[in-house]
């Protein structure tokens, strides 16, 4: 049996809701008691991708800014190059994996149960693919872990809104 | 930079599998040679029209600093020996000169189309009983905004000042004649001429304020007596549709919250189009009578009631007509004009609005972004703080409260959408929890109340602090004139 702070934990990481955790082993909590409906799960989960998705493009114009302090032509170029990637929502970045997330998103409209429950087996699909494109995609990787000092976390920043993504399309 | 590893650099680098671009003199020759056409181009406009402006002696610095620069660079190009000092001359021009000189000209565009230019006006017009028989004198000092003169910056010399005469004078005729107006004293029908007097006035006044635009809206005090004159235009008035301010016209959304349906009389939109400047006058600036600025070819105007109950006159110069859209309003406004008869291009004109519509809907309307933004739509990242502070509150009927100060836009399918209006969402935080920060923790949650603060910073940093008149009619980017503007 997992304690109440095992769940307060999950709660925590793929809801970003914060609950009261306890010591006392407990059965699961389900959306009810958490005040919860699956409409607002999803929307949560759907504001999680958005703000990831800002996120990164924000650590890629902090990376182009210390690509351009140098001197050197070549990282101008990679600065250049990564300007067209966030400028064209990062399809360089993710292939063919964003744009059947985003329409599978779309279809889910508000989460609305039954509008989600028929965009289910599509979105766990499209996040399936776009994880496996995101953390193996070597520009990325290279972001990531650049050696000019500046903090970008694709991967990781997107991984949190994609658990939240599969969650709320697995609610219904 | 300096203290990082290369090893790294390297790796990272061929992570992108980047290979060096052989630089081309040829090119970035060419890129100088137009980048000074461009500084030339606005320092000679600007020394035609305003010779003794701060906009020209900017201009001409970066002018001269630039052609300086990129001679310069061609000498050393010139002078060089072997193959890598030229290739490190493209590479400064690449990489110094040329972003440095597409500044300097978005720099020099920007103060050049800013520019505002004093004339002064001595001018009769006919009297207020419109026989002709009656003249009195003008003596006004007005502000002219070139860019809202079509072709403007392709005129030479001459054109430029006759043409400018030409606007100072319109924008006077038509100061003096919003005095009347207000005054009681309006001519019995509103003419093709007078009407665009009385735009090129008011969009002088709101530039003088906010700063030239090409299109957006703006709100006039007086709107009953405006609305009133202007809807004697028989030979050009019509009634039609706006997505604009749905809820003064008594469009919004059905629901408790919101405003009442039927809207005070007057409030329905109507429109009047300028095409070619009107019957018998060319399609010439110089010959302006009949044109509005910048090339607009409609006028769309709609009373509007402020939130302190004055009227005011909402007016918004677009490029197409809108004839036969709406329906006519008489059942929501017994004071909507018959429509003046139809014409076979109206059709052409509304289909053209249709694709204006979808085309700002999709944020690829016809604007400069070198001016200010006029329209009265609530910027986005206002609106989304103000969505955001909904969601922030836990309170169901605070919420509730708060999204029923929304009103109602148009999307870009034609389906109506909740849009944020400022100043009734400020307004109805206000109305629930006073003005003091502890009292919006006590109503609204610290996470709202950090995000009301937030929103009322931006607002006062983007529009300075409005007075009390400005700030019960604020919907969004729209110019508000008061009477002490005009």
């Amino acid at each position: 049996m997992s304690t109440r702070k095992d769940y307060a934990d999950w709660v925590a990481r793929v809801l970003d809701i914060k609950v009261d955790a306890g010591d006392a082993e407990v059965a699961p909590l389900d959306l009810k008691s958490l005040g919860l409906e699956v409409g607002d799960v999803w929307q949560a989960a759907h504001a999680a991708y958005d703000q990831a998705t800002e996120t990164v493009n924000r650590q890629l114009t902090a990376l182009q800014a210390a690509l351009r302090e140098s001197d050197d032509p070549e990282l101008h170029d990679i600065a250049d190059y990564l300007a067209d990637v966030a400028n064209a929502g990062l399809n360089a970045f993710t292939g063919g994996t964003r744009v059947p997330l985003m329409a599978a998103m779309l279809e889910a409209g508000n989460g609305d149960p039954a509008a989600l429950k028929a965009a289910a087996p599509k979105l766990r699909k499209a996040v399936d693919a776009f994880r496996k494109r995101i953390e193996t995609e070597p520009h990325i990787a290279a972001c990531d872990n650049n050696p000019f000092g500046v903090d970008v976390s694709i991967v990781a920043t997107y991984a949190g809104a994609l658990d939240q993504v599969e969650y709320a399309a697995g609610l219904v | 930079m300096s203290g990082t590893d290369q090893s790294q650099v390297k790796a990272f680098k061929k992570a992108f599998n980047i290979k060096p671009t052989e630089p081309s003199w040829d090119k970035v020759k060419a890129g100088m040679a137009n980048g000074q056409k461009e500084l030339r181009k606005w320092a000679d406009l600007l020394s035609d029209v305003a010779p003794l402006s701060d906009a020209f002696h900017k201009v001409e610095t970066s002018r001269v600093t630039m052609e300086e620069a990129c001679t310069k660079c061609e000498e050393l190009y010139d002078k060089s020996g072997d193959a890598k000092s030229k290739r490190n001359i493209v590479s400064k021009v690449r990489d110094k000169i040329l972003p440095e000189l597409l500044k300097q000209i978005d720099e020099c565009r920007k103060a050049a189309k800013n520019l505002q230019v004093a004339q002064s006006v001595h001018t009769k017009v006919h009297g207020p009983d419109g026989s002709g028989d009656v003249e009195h004198d003008i003596d006004k000092d007005v502000a002219v905004f070139w860019t809202d003169i079509p072709g403007f910056d392709s005129m030479d010399a001459k054109k430029r000042r006759a043409v400018m005469e030409k606007a100072a004078e319109k924008t006077a005729r038509g100061l003096d004649l919003y005095d009347q107006i207000i005054l009681g004293k309006a001519p019995e029908k509103a003419t093709r001429q007078n009407v665009t007097d009385l735009l090129w006035a008011l969009k002088s006044k709101a530039e003088e304020k906010n700063g030239p635009y090409v299109r957006g809206a703006m709100t006039v005090p007086g709107g009953d007596k405006l609305r009133a004159f202007l809807d004697t235009c028989q030979e050009e008035v019509y009634p039609r549709s706006s997505s604009h301010l749905l809820e003064q016209q008594g469009k919004a959304k059905s629901s408790k919250e919101e405003m009442p349906r039927q809207p005070p009389p007057g409030q329905t939109a109507r429109g009047m189009d300028f095409y070619g400047g009107g019957k018998g006058l060319a399609k010439d600036p110089i010959d302006a009578d009949g044109l509005l600025p910048t090339g607009m070819n409609t006028l769309l105007y709609q009373q509007v009631t402020g939130e302190d109950g004055e009227k005011y006159l909402y007016l918004k110069m677009e490029t197409e007509g809108a004839y036969g859209s709406g329906g006519g309003n008489k059942a929501l406004d017994p004071t909507a004009p018959a429509p003046r008869p139809k014409r076979a291009v109206d059709t052409l004109h509304v289909l053209a609005h249709g694709v204006n519509f979808v085309k700002s809907k999709l944020g690829k309307g016809d604007s400069d972004k070198d001016l200010a933004d006029t329209r009265e739509e609530t910027p986005k990242h206002l609106a989304d703080l103000a969505k955001r502070i909904v969601e922030a509150v836990a309170d169901k009927a605070t919420k509730r409260a708060l999204a029923a100060s929304f009103g109602t836009g148009i999307n870009w399918i034609g389906q109506k959408k909740r849009v944020v209006r400022l100043n009734s969402f400020l307004d109805t935080l206000t109305k629930l929890a006073g003005a003091s920060v502890d009292a919006h923790r006590d109503a609204f949650g610290d996470k709202a109340t950090r995000l009301i603060l937030e929103l009322t910073t931006a607002v006062e940093r983007e529009y300075g602090e409005d007075t009390e008149e400005e700030f019960g009619r604020r919907t969004g980017n729209e110019v508000m004139l008061t009477a002490g503007d005009i």
